[in-house]
């Protein structure tokens, strides 16, 4: 059973519609991005440090050290078209003790929009351009509305291992560590 | 957090070649790493495995494992075993300053190819290390390159209980260039074990233990009651009876013993459903030799898998069972089906084998073995019940609404 905090437990035993938030961290050596479906909340983003909103709930008077432990984020796009599939615990049947003798380790493919951006260029493309992907990391998290970070249930871990670049969508195809 | 920059499980890695040596007979001859004990010679006369000659000066310098052993270690050459005083033994020596290997001089040329029985490696308490997650552990941390935090040690110490508590032993020669996880699958699968990389890029090793009478399930998974649930009994999942080759012999890419499980198998069920062998029988266990282990796995193949398994197949449109992980035992309710006594599946109890995300849809799959146990309620002996035979005490199925 995945360590999960009772907020999450008790949002994913009252889950019946499609609320949730699945949210994909690609990591590189240039630092991260979040890719999900659908914009996601702010309190649901990030990995480790923790986060202050400016809100006037806190002090600035040197108590808190901003960015402690945060990492580079360096964007948050809700342009995932197709968020893939992924198993464990695969096994080819007939028998059960196949699941055993034989092992399978499960790949996961995503299929991200490449639409023009605001100057007319396929999006996607310029990160492509720029931040190797290939060789990244991929962790599939899974966030409900209202939930805070630690509520953020992780699913799955994935290494990049191809791109295929199209003018309308970039496909992501990432196999088990 | 493991570091994303690290080796992978998938990645091949490289054995230690004598090419590290300054003056070796053959630089592509591999530098073994040896677990457990095969101190079994494979045929009269004959070690289990070859040793690389890492230095022809001299008589030569044989590595006889990469890594210190236990010990136990005697030598053979073409007219059989060798007199111990004929070589200088280290079980420890940093030779040539590449690190330290068991290493074997000899003072005249041995006749032929020299082969080894040995017990391998020993953990830091110097006991020799055969419980196969204790192997695990070892591969990943000392010959691998990984770290402690790559690995899940709550599963890692569950893992060691149950193999502890079963009699495993594991004992294997690692000769070639591989892919960590193909050993893991090896390894843990010759002990009705598997592994999973849990979302933070740690390694979860599971090994099947014991199944008690008194299972407690990590979660009561909801009613399903919209999903499309499908059941699946084969006769093709039952196993009766299991052959199994064991003891590998490294110098003929062979195994030494053969059992045609009669001794484990079922005779009630061969009479149901006729000699059942496991797919691409006989099981060679490339990591079992001794006796007792592999009539251990075979008769724990024969009680898991004697009767037809049912097979759950839940899809869910919802992410309800988010948190659930194969190896899990959960309790799901299926109202609609019917146990043994004709009971409404109602907290049956069942271990996931498979989980499917869709993460497109947002949806499901569980596919769940049912193990045939269920809650139980419990009632105070309180004056409330009468014991004139109207009750199972401790039987009773648990129809409560849970999830």
């Amino acid at each position: 059973m995945r360590r999960a905090t009772h907020q999450a437990v008790a949002d994913i035993a009252g889950h019946e519609g499609k609320t949730a938030f699945v949210l994909y961290h690609l990591s590189t050596a240039g630092g991260k991005r979040v890719f999900c479906g659908k914009p996601a909340p702010d309190a649901l983003i990030g990995q480790g440090g923790r986060i202050h909103f400016l809100d006037g709930s806190r002090l600035l008077d040197g108590s808190l050290l901003l960015g402690d432990g945060a990492e580079v984020l360096l964007g948050l796009h809700d342009w995932v078209e197709d968020g893939g599939r992924f198993s464990l615990g695969a096994f080819q049947g007939p028998s059960i003790l196949e699941a055993y003798r034989e092992k399978e380790l499960s790949g996961l493919t995503t299929t991200i929009n490449n639409a023009p951006d605001a100057e007319g260029h396929p999006r996607m493309s310029r990160i492509l351009a720029t931040e190797p992907l290939v060789g990244g990391r991929v962790d599939v998290r899974v966030g409900f509305s209202g939930q805070n970070l630690s509520d953020v249930l992780s699913i799955g871990s994935f290494t990049i291992r191809r791109i295929i670049e199209r003018i309308d969508s970039v496909t992501i195809e990432c196999e088990g560590n | 957090m493991a570091d994303p920059t690290t080796d992978r499980l998938s990645d091949p890695f490289q054995i230690g070649r004598a090419s590290r040596y300054a003056n070796p007979e053959f630089e592509d001859q591999s530098l073994p790493v040896v677990y457990g004990d095969l101190t079994t010679p494979s045929r009269r006369n004959t070690g289990v495995y070859a040793l690389a000659k890492i230095d022809t000066a001299d008589g030569g310098v044989y590595c006889v494992a990469a890594h210190e052993v236990w010990g136990a270690v005697a030598l053979f050459d073409d007219d059989g075993r060798i007199a111990p005083e004929n070589y200088t033994l280290e079980l420890s020596r940093n030779y040539q300053g590449r690190g330290a290997i068991a290493a074997a001089a000899f003072s005249a040329p041995p006749k032929g190819r020299v082969t080894a029985v040995c017990k391998g490696r020993k953990n830091e308490s110097g006991a020799l290390i055969e419980n196969p997650a204790e192997v695990v552990y070892d591969l990943m941390t000392s010959v691998w390159g990984f770290s402690e935090q790559d690995i899940d040690m709550q599963s890692l110490s569950r893992a060691t209980t149950s193999a502890k508590a079963l009699g495993y032993r594991a004992s294997g020669i690692i000769l070639d260039d591989h892919a960590p996880a193909d050993v893991l699958t090896s390894l843990l699968g010759d002990f009705l074990g598997r592994y999973e990389i849990d979302p933070f890029g740690r390694l979860k090793i599971h090994i099947a233990g014991e199944e008690p009478f008194a299972i407690s399930p990590q979660k009561v998974l909801p009613r399903f009651g919209h999903s499309r649930i499908e059941s699946e009994m084969a006769r093709d999942t039952v196993i009766n009876q299991v052959p199994v080759l064991y003891a590998s012999d490294y110098l003929g890419a062979r195994y030494i013993k053969h059992d045609d499980g009669s001794a484990t198998q079922n005779t009630s069920s061969q009479r149901l459903y006729g000699v059942r062998r496991p797919p691409r029988s006989p099981l060679r266990l490339e990591w079992v030799r001794r006796e007792s282990v592999a009539a251990t796995v075979q008769a724990r193949i024969v009680k898991r898998y004697h009767e037809p398994t049912r097979m759950l197949t839940i899809e869910d449109g919802s992410l309800r069972a988010l948190e659930v992980e194969p190896d899990d035992y959960v309790a799901f309710s299926v109202p609609w089906m019917r146990s043994k006594e004709l009971e409404p599946l109602v907290n049956q109890i069942g271990e996931v084998i498979e989980v499917n995300y869709d993460l497109g849809e947002q949806s499901m799959e569980l596919k769940i073995r049912d193990t045939g146990f269920f809650l139980t309620s419990s009632c105070l002996l309180d004056g409330s019940k009468t014991l004139e035979g109207g009750w199972l005490l401790g039987a009773e199925r648990d129809a409560a609404t849970y999830a």
